[in-house]
């Protein structure tokens, strides 16, 4: 196989990646660079080991690299789409279903957690890896990432019970 | 104004339920068009387009195509442009791919690819063609721009004899016996059993795209698959099916291409050395042999019938 087919392959989930682990960083140019650092690593890569995970900690770590300082943080963000759809009826109490206000809170409140918090979370839910694979992807221990898991999301609903402001948009 | 702090209140199962539903609305930067409109049509490909190329037509799954809709690569005007970052990732993988060692790796789909050849680059490795030089034809008719034998820029591996690279080779080596070619001036193998001989360019063959060389074979213990056959094309490049002596070959001329073959195991193995010229590849059983030169496709067909 072109090594060119497994880019196009994986491009996809290796952007979201890393904007998903350090959306403060620059994406495209954490992948264009774990592209070629997983090329060259190739060689380590043949005895039929899950390609996906190894490329994705690859990339994850040139996003982490990219990080920039906090002072120029933009964090997560909805989709621009988001904004334009009707507002939805009151959610119930207990639904999982979020209206786009929720939606934004919670965004808000996540772009607020420290960075070891927000990418187990991201790893985990929005990249909707496996333990195992969050694991692997982070670069973490297996037995971490479910107590790092379990910290960050109640941190993440500490922030969400102290909110008395509208959502962080910013 | 909803009451947000119910989320800090959902059960687990819920606000985990309520975050994977977060990811699937957040802003994403968006990322190439599929490879889904790739399509047969014009040859015509601005260089601009021609690495997005390399990356659409390696979507390409290994049903079996015409070659002809296969050297035929249309552009969909409804695709987005490729992304510059992308774009240049690939080109660097190119020109990786001209230094490093011979990779192979596990993956099973595509077969065999001509791609785009990289640009020029030195063979970086210390440890190649630096052996033996007392095996170096003394009266090379046109003396190469290098100090060493002929070849021993390419990074062909070790400079052994004809009888060496026969006894050491996983597979009979075979020599064009046209008489006016006479014995290769240089013999080499690699560590994967690739055996090249070179003839350095002479009166009758003329030089190829490395100054110096004449004629470059190289036999490969392994196979091109023409079911799996995959042309990422180059504007300037062409390919053309030819018959080498009852078995089917592969004439490619113009730009120079990459090449990638199945070794032994059933691993695709990326061809890394750049190639000098025209060539003509055809497999005869586990072997494959590639001819590289600038005779022209009937004059390489007529040499390449006469190895055996």
């Amino acid at each position: 196989m072109a090594y060119e087919s497994l880019v196009r392959r994986y491009q996809d989930a290796a952007v979201r990646t890393a904007y998903l682990i350090a959306p403060d960083g620059d994406a495209e140019d954490a992948v264009q660079e774990a592209f070629v650092k997983a090329y060259r690593a190739l060689g380590r890569f043949r005895d039929g080991s899950p390609f996906r995970p190894w490329l994705l900690r690859i990339v994850a770590n040139e996003a982490r690299n990219r990080r920039r300082s906090a002072g120029r943080r933009a964090g997560l963000a909805l989709r621009a789409a988001e904004d334009r759809r009707p507002g939805d009826a009151a959610p119930s109490p207990e639904s999982a279903v979020l209206d786009r206000e929720e939606r934004a809170w919670l965004v808000g409140a996540i772009n607020d957690l420290g960075d070891a918090d927000r990418e187990v979370i991201a790893a985990r839910y929005f990249l909707d890896l496996n333990e195992a694979e969050t694991a692997d992807v982070l670069g973490l221990p297996r037995g971490t990432v479910k107590s790092r898991l379990s910290r960050a999301l109640g941190r993440l609903r500490d922030r969400l019970s102290a909110t008395t402001e509208g959502p962080n948009r910013g | 104004m909803a009451d947000v702090r119910r989320l800090a209140q959902l059960p687990d199962a819920a606000f985990e339920e309520a975050l994977r539903d977060l990811g699937r609305s957040l802003a994403v930067p968006a990322v190439p068009a599929s490879a889904a409109g790739l399509s047969a049509g014009t040859t015509a490909i601005d260089p601009a387009r021609r690495a997005r190329l390399r990356i659409e037509a390696a979507g390409f799954g290994p049903a079996r195509r015409g070659l002809a809709d296969r050297l035929g690569l249309g552009w969909p005007t409804s695709a987005r442009p490729m992304r510059r970052g992308l774009v240049l990732a690939i080109a660097a993988i190119l020109v990786l791919a001209a230094v490093a060692g011979a990779i192979g790796f596990g993956l099973p789909g595509l077969r065999i690819v001509f791609g785009p050849g990289p640009t020029p680059t030195p063979v970086l490795s210390p440890s190649i063609g630096a052996a033996s030089p007392s095996s170096s034809p003394a009266a090379s008719p046109t003396p190469t721009p290098t100090a060493g034998p002929p070849g021993s820029t390419l990074g062909l591996g070790r400079q052994v004899t004809l009888a060496e690279a026969t006894a050491q080779a996983p597979f009979p080596v075979a020599v064009p016996s046209d008489p006016t070619l006479g014995p290769p001036d240089t013999v080499w193998i690699d560590g994967v059993g690739r055996v090249t001989l070179v003839w350095a360019a002479k009166p009758g063959l003329p030089s190829t795209n490395e100054p110096g060389i004449g004629l470059i074979v190289t036999e490969l213990p392994g196979r091109i698959e023409p079911d799996y056959f995959q042309k990422l094309l180059n504007a300037q490049t062409t390919i053309e099916d030819v018959d080498v002596g009852g078995a089917a070959g592969y004439w490619i001329s113009g730009d120079p291409h990459q090449f990638i073959y199945v070794d032994a195991s059933g691993q695709p193995v990326f061809e890394t050395r750049r190639l000098v010229g025209d060539t003509l590849a055809w497999s005869v059983g586990p072997v494959t042999y590639r001819l590289e030169n600038a005779l022209g496709r009937d004059e390489s067909i007529r040499l390449a019938e006469t190895i055996g």
